[in-house]
């Protein structure tokens, strides 16, 4: 670590050479200023970790400089030197951003421990500010990295078994091609699982706050159902609607809430047996409107309800578990529908289907809405 | 038989490169490759093709837009001025616009390109991107 550096203000020359002569020899850096006015001169040229400022001193008071000291660096650690009388003053200046005070006449022994006591002080919010930033660098090249380093190679492979299943590559043979498409199966997966996750990063429940406005149930439903249509078809699954008519409009972001009920109709249809149907239906609560997402699928254990809106969980159940799946949609989705302020929860029977159910601020109902979500994490 | 066209493919990935190209061949067209935006503008000027396909993340991002930059409005590129640009990238396009860019600051007045196109490439979804772009340049 590097000298700590100690300025000390006082206008009695005896108490500042005598501060010098004990931190000196604990290898402290000192430098001494003689009134507030030529202490903050030094502030400001060669900012001190720690200042040790007299409370009464003819030009400047203590209160006022260790005030602008604290202004112009935070982070500079302020002690203030007191006689006996002056303790509430003392407080005062505490209130004013320093760190301790010290009261007149001390030992060496007591100056010394809270010096090093305010130097421990220093370090700690360093370090902290250090790490802090470094988390927050992290986060961000994280982000950056998952999408480039990650993605890119993942993308190249994929390229390469589009061209071999598209026979460019030569034909193959039944068992080549049966191999290739399970290699892309999981490879698709991984991608997916990127995807969600980069999804699950960059998602700020702030940014969502901010665009929460009135909208229709049915327009996000349809806007979710458009690019389902023919999900479940190749499995005999139909989905299907049916919203209650003059429901109130919502206060929802379309484009974050539409991939909520996308993902839940998907869900629906991924986990359900084949020939099996999924509904959409939407109910006025009054302060709220609830939209389910109905299955006649495989059923989640009671057991596990508690977990399924857990990152990365994934069913127990043998059939769903052979379902494609990342285990980060449900996660994604409560973290929107939290960010509207409204609730997301399932109802399920093991082997005869679940189902979820979105409830969302009423636009009408609870302006507060908005509010309320942005004191959320 | 007659080229249906000659595809410059502009990516510093040689196996995004070689399988894009394995695609284009297959398909009966001409392919000039190129490993970054510099060589990219040369084989432009050599080759002179019917459509560009352009990496947009190589070395960095600006050097895929700098070759969209050259060839729209430096002099020097004028007569490559119209030559159709099929964007491509393994950043997905998820905030609803065509590009995902966190600051749209970021994409300040830069030139748009003519077509975008998520990788990796489903052959048959470049192919008709492919011919949609040839339509274009021959009308």
């Amino acid at each position: 670590m590097t000298t700590p550096k100690v300025l000390v203000i006082d206008d009695e020359e005896i108490a500042r050479i005598s501060c010098q002569r004990v931190l000196k020899r604990e290898g402290i850096e000192v430098r001494l200023a003689a009134g507030g006015r030529e202490g903050l001169e030094m502030v400001v040229k060669n900012p001190p970790d720690l200042a040790l400022v007299d409370l009464k001193m003819p030009e400047m008071d203590g209160v006022e400089v260790v005030r602008r000291i604290q202004a112009h660096d935070p982070n500079i650690v302020s002690i203030i030197i007191t006689g006996y009388a002056t303790i509430e003053s003392a407080v005062a200046v505490m209130k004013q951003g320093a760190y301790d005070y010290l009261p007149k006449p001390f030992t060496p022994d007591e100056l010394l421990i809270v010096v090093k006591r305010g130097l421990e002080k220093r370090r700690l919010d360093r370090e902290s500010r250090a790490l802090r930033e470094e988390k927050e660098a992290m986060e961000r090249n994280f982000v950056t990295m998952v999408t480039h380093q990650l993605r890119s190679p993942l993308s190249a492979i994929m390229q390469y078994f589009e061209v071999m299943l598209g026979n460019i590559g030569g034909e193959l043979t039944d068992n080549q091609r049966e191999m290739l498409e399970r290699a892309q199966q999981r490879l698709q997966g991984l991608l997916d699982l990127i995807n969600d996750w980069l999804d699950m990063s960059r998602m700020q429940p702030g940014d969502i706050v901010s665009r929460l406005r009135p909208i229709a149930v049915a327009e996000c439903v349809e806007a979710a159902l458009a690019a389902l249509e023919h999900a479940g078809r190749d499995r005999g699954i139909t989905v299907s609607s049916e919203l209650t008519p003059n429901l109130p409009p919502i206060h929802a972001d379309l484009q974050s809430l539409k991939e909520v009920l996308a993902n839940l109709v998907a869900n629906a249809v991924n986990y359900n047996r084949d020939g099996g149907q999924v509904r959409v239906r939407a109910r006025d609560l009054g302060q709220q409107v609830a939209i389910d997402v109905e299955d006649t699928g495989y059923g989640i254990d009671a057991k596990e309800i508690p977990f399924i809106f857990d990152q990365f969980y994934r069913g127990k159940d043998k059939d769903a578990r052979r379902r494609p799946g990342t285990g980060l949609g449900l996660a994604i989705a409560q973290k929107i529908v939290r960010a509207h302020g409204g609730t997301i929860s399932v109802s399920s029977e093991l082997g005869r289907g679940s189902t979820f159910t979105v409830e969302i601020p009423a636009a009408s109902g609870d302006v507060k809405a908005g509010r309320d979500a942005q004191a959320l994490p | 038989m007659a080229a249906k066209g000659k595809i410059l493919i502009v990516d510093d990935d040689p196996d995004f490169t070689k399988s894009t190209k394995m695609i284009l061949l297959a398909d009966g067209y001409e392919v000039v490759t190129a490993s970054d935006g510099k060589q990219g503008l040369e084989k432009v000027r050599e080759a002179v093709p019917d459509v560009i396909i352009l990496d947009i993340m190589m070395e960095s991002l600006f050097e895929g837009f700098s070759l969209v930059t050259s060839l729209r409005s430096d002099p020097n590129f004028a007569p490559y001025q119209s030559i159709p640009i099929l964007m491509a990238s393994s950043v997905r396009s998820d905030t609803g616009s065509r590009f995902a860019f966190d600051d749209a600051e970021d994409m300040g007045n830069l030139p748009e390109p003519d077509d975008y196109l998520d990788k990796p490439f489903k052959p048959r979804e470049l192919l008709e991107r492919i011919g949609q772009l040839m339509a274009r340049k021959n009308r």
